[in-house]
C-alpha cells in the first residue's frame, strides 16, 4: 500500500467520522444527549486526531486536540452540554472538515483558515480545561531523555505503558516512518525512554537501504487508554509485531514479553530496565526465582531457563492479550455494522451491462426452445429464466441506495438556513429507507437543496407573520420519499404561505415570459417559477432569489427522466413532487407491435389493455369514452408514420388475422392516455439501450432494445407520449369546434 | 537527494561530507553509489552538519556507514552533527551513536 493510498483511506475515514459527528450533533441540537452520544462524538474526534498525527498533519492534530479535550470534559460531566457549546462544536466540525481538505503547507499559507482556527479555539476557551489551553507543541527533547530512576517509576507506575515495536520490515518502503509514530506517541504523553535496538542490522552485503532494521522498546507515560495507543499503529498493525503492556502489567507480563521477542533475553531484560519499565530489582528477583527452580539441573544457562519458566507463566499475558484482542475485535465489529463495501462504480456498471446481455440471450434461448416444442427443454429454459430474473434484480439492487443519507444532509442545511433567516423550522423526514439508483441519489442533491432553500426562504413566513395568522411559530418542512408504480416520488412540502399566484403572474408579465392576456391554469402558473431568470423574491438574499436555481432544478430532474409537480394553496403551504424512474438500466416492458414495428411500453405505466373496437370513438377526435371518462389516445402508426414493411409480410398477416386494434391505457402521474397498436405480444424484460444523439429530437421514444429474435424494439417514452396525446387532443378539439361553428 | 563528498586525505584519514536530504527517497542510491564499495583509511571523519533532513532510513544508512567503517578497522569521528541529525537522535535517544562523537570533536577543537 503506497502512502497515497493510505492517505486516501484517512480522508475517507475522516469523512465518515465527520458525518457521524454531524448526525450526533444534530440529535444533540434537538435536545437529546446521553453518554453514548458524547462517547461517539468524542471517538470520532479522537480517531481523526490520531490518524492525522500519524501523517504529521499537525494542523489537524492541534485543533482537534482542543475539541477532543472539551468533549472529554463533557463526557466526564465536568461541563454541561449547552446550546452555545453545540453551536461551536458544529463550527469546529466544519472547520475540521476544511482542515482535512488541506495539507499542512496549504494551511500555513491560508490566513483565513488560520484565523478561523484561532477564533474557534478562542470560542472554545470557556469550556476547555487549563491543560488544553496550550496546543500540542514539540516537547523539549532534552526533558524527554531524562529518565527517572526506577524507584520513581515504580511510584507512578499507574501511568506507565510499555510498547514493544517490531514493525514490518517493509514499513519504510510503504511510506511509514517510525518517526511519525514516535512523534504521535509523544503527543499522547511523555516518552520516558526509547531504546532503538539495532541487533538485527545485517552485514554490508545483505544491507537493503529501504528495509527497516530498527526495533523499538518504548516507555510512555500517558493517561491515554489502550485504544488510543493502539490506534497510533492502526496503519501498520497488520504485518507488524506490536506489544503494548498496560500500566497494570505485572513483572510476569514483562518476562513473557522478553521471552516472546526475538532478541536475547538478558539483553532485553537490561533494555526494559533502561526503559524504566522493569526495575533492576524485580528483574533480579525473577532471575533468582528462576535460578532456584532450575537449580536441580544446574548446568543449563540462566537465559535459557528464564524462557522455560516463562512458558509456564504464559497464561498471564495471554489473558491480557486476548482481552485486548477481544476488545479490538468488538470495536471493529461495532464500527463495521451498517457499513458497506466500497466497490468501484465502474465495475458495478460493467456487471449490469453483462447482465443486460444475459437477459437478451436468455430471451433468445426462450424463443428457440418454444419453437423446438420440446417440453423438457422448455421447462429447463423456464427455470433458467427465473434465475436470470433473480440475478437481474439482485444486480440492480446493488446500485440501489436508501435516500436517507441524502435527506440526513438536509438536517444541517435546514438548521443553518433557519438560523440565518431567523426563522424556526422543524424538518421531518419520511421514507428515508426508500431506495433508488445511486446515480440518481448523487444527482438529486443539488435540486433538492434549491427546493428546500426556496421553501424556507420564500415559502415559510417569518415568526411574526406566522404568529399573526395564528400558525405555530415553528414552520414545518417535510421531506418524504415513497414508491409509486415504477417511480420514486420525493416530496418537499412546507406549511408556509404557498405560492402567490398573482405575484407569479405579475412577475412573469413583467419579465415578458407571458402575455398580459394569457390564460393560464394554476399548474402552468406554478411551472413559471422554473423559467430561467424568474424570481419573485422582493429581496435577493444570499440563499435564494437570484433567479438561478429553480430552472436548474427542472433541468436536472428532467435529465434523470423525471418530472416535477407543484401544488400550492395560499396560506396553507406548497408541495413539490419530484417523480423519478427507479432505474435506467433494465425494465419490465410490455411488447406491442404496430405495422410490424416493435415497441416496448414500460410495464409500470400500464393500467389496462382494451379492445379499441368495443369502445366508442368520439367522432373526429382521438378520444374514447372509457367507463364515462374521456381518454385521448395516440395511434402509433400515425405518429411514427409507419407503413407495413413489405407487401409480402402484409399479405401474410392480412391472411392470417387482420390486425386488431388494441388500446393500451397508460398513466404517468395524474395523466392518463391510450396507445393504439395492432398486436399485444406480452411481457418482456427489456435491456435499455440509449439511442444515439441523432435521435434525440425524436419525441416519444426513450431508447431501444434488442429482442430475443434479434429484432429491434423501441421503448416508448410514456410521459412524452401522454403530453403529445393531450396537446393533440386540444388541437383536435379546437379544429372540431371550429368545424361545428 | 543528498550530496556526498568523499575525500581521501594525505594524513591517512578519509573525510565523508554528507549534505542535503538523507531520506528514504535517496538512501538506496547513496548506498550503492558511495558506500557499498567504500574504502576508508585509518581515521574517518564524518561531517553531518549540512544534512537538512533525515528520516529513519537515513539514520539507518548512517549507522550502516559506521559499521562499514568499523569493519575496515578505521576509527570514525563525527566532526559536525547539524540540527536534523541532532533532533532525530534526541527523539530516539540515539545519542550514544551521535552525540558522543560530537563531544570528541569538540574536545579535538579544544585541543587545537
Amino acid at each position: 500500500m503506497s502512502l497515497d493510498a493510505v492517505l486516501q483511506t484517512f480522508y475517507v475515514e475522516a469523512q465518515e467520522h465527520l458525518e457521524s459527528m454531524e448526525n450526533v450533533l444534530l440529535k444533540m441540537d434537538e435536545g437529546e444527549c446521553d453518554d453514548e452520544m458524547l462517547n461517539e462524538i468524542f471517538r470520532s474526534a479522537h480517531t481523526i486526531k490520531g490518524s492525522a498525527g500519524i501523517f504529521g498533519l499537525d494542523h489537524i492534530v492541534n485543533f482537534t486536540h482542543v475539541v477532543e479535550n472539551v468533549l472529554d470534559r463533557a463526557r466526564d460531566n465536568e461541563i454541561t452540554v449547552e446550546k452555545a457549546l453545540i453551536d461551536i462544536i458544529f463550527k469546529c466540525r466544519d472547520h475540521i472538515q476544511s482542515l482535512v481538505g488541506v495539507t499542512l503547507d496549504e494551511f500555513n499559507a491560508q490566513t483565513d483558515l488560520q484565523k478561523t482556527d484561532s477564533d474557534l479555539l478562542e470560542a472554545l476557551m470557556p469550556w476547555a480545561s487549563e491543560s488544553s489551553n496550550q496546543t500540542i507543541t514539540e516537547k523539549d527533547p532534552i526533558a524527554e531523555i531524562t529518565t527517572d530512576n526506577a524507584q520513581a517509576n515504580e511510584e507512578a507506575s499507574d501511568k506507565f505503558w510499555h510498547i514493544s515495536l517490531r514493525l514490518s520490515t517493509d514499513c519504510l518502503k510503504n511510506g511509514m516512518d517510525p518517526l511519525s509514530f514516535i512523534k504521535f506517541l509523544s503527543s499522547l504523553g511523555e516518552i520516558k525512554h526509547i531504546e532503538t535496538i539495532i541487533d538485527n542490522f545485517p552485514t554490508a552485503s545483505d544491507y537493503d537501504a529501504e528495509t527497516l532494521y530498527f526495533a523499538y522498546e518504548i516507555s510512555l507515560q500517558s493517561d491515554a487508554n489502550l485504544e488510543a495507543i493502539e490506534n497510533t499503529f492502526m496503519f501498520v498493525q497488520d504485518d507488524s509485531d506490536i506489544s503494548i503492556l498496560p500500566p497494570s502489567a505485572k513483572v510476569d507480563d514483562y518476562l513473557a514479553l522478553i521471552d516472546k521477542l526475538p532478541e536475547e533475553n538478558q539483553r532485553l531484560g537490561d533494555i526494559l530496565v533502561n526503559c524504566g519499565s522493569l526495575t533492576k530489582h524485580s528483574l533480579e528477583l525473577a532471575l533468582i526465582s528462576q535460578s532456584k527452580e532450575t537449580s536441580g539441573s544446574g548446568e543449563e544457562g540462566v537465559n535459557h531457563k528464564l524462557g522455560e519458566l516463562l512458558t509456564e507463566q504464559h497464561k498471564v499475558p495471554e489473558t491480557v492479550v486476548n482481552a485486548a484482542l477481544n476488545k479490538q475485535q468488538q470495536n471493529k465489529s461495532q464500527s463495521q455494522e451498517g457499513k458497506q463495501i466500497r466497490i468501484d462504480s465502474n465495475r458495478l456498471d460493467h456487471l449490469i451491462n453483462l447482465i443486460g446481455e444475459l437477459v437478451i440471450n436468455q430471451q433468445r434461448i426462450d424463443l428457440l426452445s418454444k419453437n423446438s416444442k420440446n417440453p423438457p427443454l422448455i421447462e429447463a429454459v423456464d427455470d433458467f429464466e427465473n434465475f436470470t430474473n433473480q440475478i437481474r434484480d439482485a444486480a440492480l439492487s446493488l446500485r440501489m441506495v436508501p435516500i436517507g443519507g441524502t435527506f440526513q444532509r438536509f438536517k444541517r442545511l435546514v438548521r443553518d438556513t433557519a438560523q440565518e433567516l431567523g426563522k424556526e423550522v422543524e424538518l421531518t423526514i419520511d421514507g428515508a429507507e426508500t431506495e433508488l439508483d445511486r446515480l440518481m441519489v448523487e444527482k438529486l442533491g443539488d435540486p433538492l437543496t434549491h427546493i428546500v432553500r426556496n421553501a424556507m426562504d420564500h415559502g415559510l413566513e417569518s415568526i411574526e407573520e406566522r404568529r399573526a395568522v395564528g400558525k405555530s411559530v415553528k414552520g414545518q418542512l417535510k421531506l418524504s420519499a415513497y414508491h409509486e408504480a415504477s417511480h420514486i416520488v420525493i416530496a418537499i412540502s412546507d406549511d408556509g404561505n404557498g405560492i402567490d399566484k398573482e405575484r407569479v403572474r405579475e412577475k412573469a408579465i413583467e419579465k415578458g415570459i407571458i402575455n398580459a392576456d394569457s390564460q393560464l391554469t394554476d399548474n402552468e402558473l406554478f411551472h413559471l417559477i422554473f423559467h430561467p431568470g424568474f424570481s419573485t423574491a422582493a429581496a435577493v438574499t444570499n440563499l435564494s432569489g437570484r433567479g438561478v436555481g429553480m430552472d436548474v432544478v427542472k433541468r436536472n430532474v428532467e435529465a434523470l427522466q423525471g418530472s416535477i409537480d407543484i401544488s400550492s394553496q395560499t396560506g396553507v403551504g406548497s408541495e413539490f413532487k419530484i417523480r423519478l424512474p427507479l432505474t435506467l438500466a433494465i425494465i419490465d416492458g410490455f411488447h406491442v407491435e404496430a405495422k410490424g414495428t416493435h415497441f416496448i411500453i414500460p410495464q409500470a405505466t400500464i393500467i389496462e389493455c382494451i379492445d379499441l373496437a368495443n369502445h366508442l370513438d368520439i367522432k373526429g377526435r382521438h378520444c374514447i369514452n372509457l367507463r364515462g371518462e374521456m381518454i385521448p389516445y395516440l395511434n402509433m402508426a400515425e405518429i411514427f408514420n409507419l407503413t407495413s414493411g413489405d407487401e409480402h409480410s402484409l399479405k401474410d398477416t392480412m391472411l392470417q388475422h387482420p390486425p386488431k386494434r388494441e388500446l393500451v391505457i397508460v398513466q404517468f402521474g395524474s395523466d392518463v392516455a391510450g396507445i393504439a397498436v395492432d398486436t399485444l405480444n406480452g411481457e418482456i424484460q427489456t435491456v435499455v439501450k440509449p439511442l444515439g444523439p441523432i435521435f434525440k429530437a425524436l419525441k416519444g421514444i426513450g431508447g431501444s432494445s434488442l429482442l430475443g429474435n434479434g429484432d429491434i424494439a423501441f421503448i416508448l417514452d410514456v410521459p412524452q407520449l401522454i403530453e403529445l396525446a393531450i396537446s393533440n387532443e386540444i388541437t383536435n378539439k379546437i379544429t372540431s369546434d371550429e368545424r361545428i361553428s | 537527494m543528498a550530496d556526498i563528498k568523499i575525500t581521501q586525505k594525505r594524513d591517512n584519514s578519509t573525510e565523508i561530507i554528507i549534505s542535503g536530504e538523507l531520506t528514504i527517497y535517496c538512501v538506496m542510491e547513496v548506498y550503492q553509489e558511495y558506500f557499498q564499495q567504500l574504502k576508508v583509511k585509518e581515521i574517518t571523519l564524518l561531517q553531518l552538519g549540512s544534512i537538512t533532513e533525515i528520516d529513519t532510513a537515513g539514520v539507518q544508512l548512517l549507522i550502516m556507514l559506521m559499521k562499514i567503517i568499523s569493519e575496515q578497522n578505521s576509527n570514525y569521528q563525527i566532526t559536525s552533527l547539524g540540527e536534523a541529525v541532532t533532533d532525530y537522535s534526541n527523539l530516539f535517544q540515539l545519542n550514544r551513536y551521535f552525540i558522543d562523537f560530537e563531544m570528541i570533536s569538540i574536545e579535538r577543537e579544544d585541543q587545537q
